[in-house]
């Protein structure tokens, strides 16, 4: 893993200018594992859970040797399985640590039945995850329906599409989810291989800068020898739906954390994350992307593509799945002719024989007065790379979509229809 | 005359992804050699594993074959025991799959003694992921995710199966290539759960970090700790000190699970009958 410092101090001021980045700190060249891992020790985190599955598997390798070089003051727990490693990032947020997990693929799915304990356990660990598909047959490739699995199970859940950007969620989603208005777990997740593998050039802000942004965890009812009291007692039927009004008003109530959350966030360190959804090249469009994760990096360069062709398209781009930002889509995506979901996941027998995004931008823009075109775009499956060609030709159909009122498919099946 | 391995191995299958100086294909062809030594049909004998390295042994042989999810070998093999208890079945894997996230499976399969060979191949790491640290990798030694030596103590697998009730348990190294196939044939031909531990060298993941200049070293190594438990029986404790028994280190006759199960079935159905 190629996780060197490639240039500091006076080299690193001048490749700021060039190319246009503003922000303060050390620019490092980091894979999206490495910048995890570096935002995680920054984070101060004090239990890690691990089990090797790849692609994630390096973010664990480089926080021990982080540990053992005593650059991080770390509890570093081998699980003896998925199911197990979550068990111990359970625990250990339980007794109030900042603690961590994370994994990929068949593993995300393993440790299913912890999800929900964690989250109604109000505990807020959190997940690095980089996608793989899952089995069968085994396929190391990039696809979201692992993380996308878990999304009934409690947990805030959102995919970053570059290393920086990872390095930055891994901050927000702490201070979000350890918000006291909040306490939830966070997945945060990257495309395996393509973010997960490939570096990038990451702003890394100092220290102090970090501890300013994060204060450390405050979790009001850690387990403690001194005071002891119970976590997860059995309940009656009775209790059951007011615990899970409970649990759905915590979710509900992220989405002003994470406005000023993010907000502060960009005020500190110069960025410019929309809290939830990132639109490109959107403001005159009339047809567009809608997308989550990685592939947006290419789509980008798809849109600025078509758009010298004289295309009308945009890029939206969301940044959360959980909780998913209905009001801030609804006025977005409403007043577009037609919207294209880029799906780099499978529900098998699905509405509309889509994945699962196309789902919830259809029940998001049910409730519109506008209501665009929608449809699918099949694509990446099996980690498959996502090509320009693939997306001019999503653009083309979006584009006679846009003119006629409809499209020929609830769902295009990318490598297929397209040839 | 040379044994024919072809016969045995899927054609277009080769090469292998076991690294240079990996074991397990001295595992895999003492498999072959046993299965042949057995006489059993190819379409009545069945290879199970779950993940990792060791776990891509099935791909290549030429039997009804499966690779399941990690850890979950010794569950798919007892529901196929169960579903056809007259069919070989042979669970192959490594440590971290078969003793770490497949561990609660494996002591229930000994407990059960229900009758499969599971050949577990230990290189003491997960080789496959890139050297993280397993149960079965030694106290001290190094690993990806020890770089300062494992704070752990290990599991030996061995008296793990013995412990957890399987009637056949034996051990062997990548070594000693010969004793590999008669252990697995003895193990297939006992009626119970029979575990065969193979110790086997991971060089890549292993050797490296762990001041192994060659496999051979590795080997030699092996060659140096294994004690055949016939000749333990006569040395001291002191003697013994730092070694490993090899050979079947434990044999009963127990109830097989598939049998009694049948017994149980005929019971409930044929209330009269003894």
């Amino acid at each position: 893993m190629a996780n060197e410092d490639v240039k500091v101090g006076r080299q690193a001021e001048e490749d700021k200018g060039a190319l246009g980045d503003s922000r303060p700190g050390t620019i490092k060249f980091l894979t999206g594992l490495g910048a995890a891992a570096h935002a995680l020790r920054m984070a101060d985190i004090d239990v890690a859970s691990s089990y090797p599955i790849r692609p994630y598997t390096g973010v664990m390798m480089m926080l021990s040797m982080m540990a053992a070089r005593g650059e991080l003051d770390l509890e570093f727990v081998h699980g003896e399985g998925e199911h197990g490693q979550l068990g111990i990032a359970h625990g250990a947020s339980s007794a109030g640590a900042r603690a961590m997990t994370g994994s990929s693929g068949v593993g995300v799915v393993y440790a299913m039945e912890v999800y929900s304990p964690i989250s109604g356990g109000r505990c807020p660990v959190q997940m690095v995850i980089a996608d793989r598909t899952l089995d069968p047959p085994g396929d190391f490739g990039s696809e979201h329906t692992d993380a996308l699995s878990t999304r009934d199970q409690g947990w805030m859940l959102g995919w970053a599409h570059t290393p920086q950007e990872v390095f930055d969620n891994t901050l927000m989603y702490y201070r979000i989810g350890e918000d006291p208005r909040v306490y939830l777990p966070q997945m945060n997740c990257q495309d395996g291989y393509f973010i997960s593998h490939i570096p990038q050039r990451v702003v890394v802000p100092t220290q102090e800068e970090v501890n300013s942004f994060l204060p450390p965890l405050e979790f009001p009812d850690a387990l403690d020898p001194l005071n002891p009291l119970g976590h997860g007692p059995q309940i009656f039927p009775g209790q059951g739906h007011v615990l899970e009004a409970t649990r759905v008003n915590a979710m509900m109530g992220t989405f002003p954390v994470i406005d000023e959350v993010v907000n502060d966030f960009n005020k500190r360190f110069g960025t410019s994350y929309d809290p939830f959804v990132e639109q490109y090249k959107c403001s005159d469009a009339e047809y567009v992307i809608f997308i989550s994760g990685g592939h947006a990096f290419t789509g980008k360069f798809a849109v600025d593509h078509m758009r010298e062709k004289g295309m009308k398209i945009g890029l939206v781009r969301t940044r959360w799945v959980r909780p998913w930002p209905t009001d801030y889509l609804a006025d977005i995506l409403s007043k577009f002719k037609a919207i294209g979901v880029v799906e780099t996941n499978n529900s098998f027998g699905a509405a509309r024989q889509c994945g699962i995004l196309t789902l919830e931008v259809a029940t998001t823009l049910y409730q519109c007065d506008n209501k665009p075109v929608l449809t699918a775009f099949m694509a990446g499956l099996g980690g498959e790379v996502i090509r320009l060609d693939e997306f001019y030709y999503m653009g083309d159909v979006l584009k006679d979509a846009a003119a006629k009122g409809s499209t020929e498919r609830t769902a295009y099946w990318i490598g297929f229809h397209n040839v | 005359m040379t044994f024919d391995y072809e016969k045995y191995i899927r054609p277009g299958k080769l090469p292998h992804i076991w690294c240079p100086g990996c074991g397990h294909g001295i595992v895999m062809k003492g498999l072959i050699r046993a299965i042949d030594k057995c006489g059993l049909q190819k379409n009545r004998t069945a290879i199970v594993s779950g993940i990792g390295c060791a776990s891509r042994l099935p791909g290549y042989v030429d039997f009804n074959t499966v690779h399941t999810a990690h850890g979950r070998a010794a569950a798919f093999a007892t529901g196929m025991k169960m579903a056809d208890p007259d069919m070989t079945v042979i669970c192959t894997g490594g440590d971290g799959d078969g003793v770490a996230i497949g561990g609660n499976h494996f002591i229930h399969a000994c407990r059960r003694n229900i009758d499969l060979t599971y050949v577990i191949m230990n290189n003491h790491i997960y080789g496959m992921t890139g050297g993280q640290f397993s149960p079965c990798t030694p106290t001290d030694a190094f690993a990806s995710t020890t770089p300062y030596g494992n704070p752990d103590p290990i599991f030996d697998i061995s008296k793990l199966a013995i412990g957890a009730g399987a009637t056949f348990v034996a051990r062997t190294t990548a070594y000693h290539a010969t004793q590999i196939d008669k252990l697995i044939t003895e193990g297939i031909k006992h009626k119970g759960m029979a575990v065969i531990e193979v110790l086997d060298c991971c060089p890549t993941s292993y050797g490296r970090r762990n001041k192994f200049r060659s496999v051979v070293e590795m080997m030699k190594q092996h060659k140096d700790i294994a004690v055949p438990v016939t000749a333990a029986a006569k040395m001291s404790e002191e003697q013994l000190a730092g070694k490993i028994l090899t050979g079947v280190l434990h044999k009963e006759n127990k109830p097989e699970y598939c049998e009694q199960y049948a017994k149980l079935i005929n019971k409930v159905q044929n209330p009269t009958s003894k």
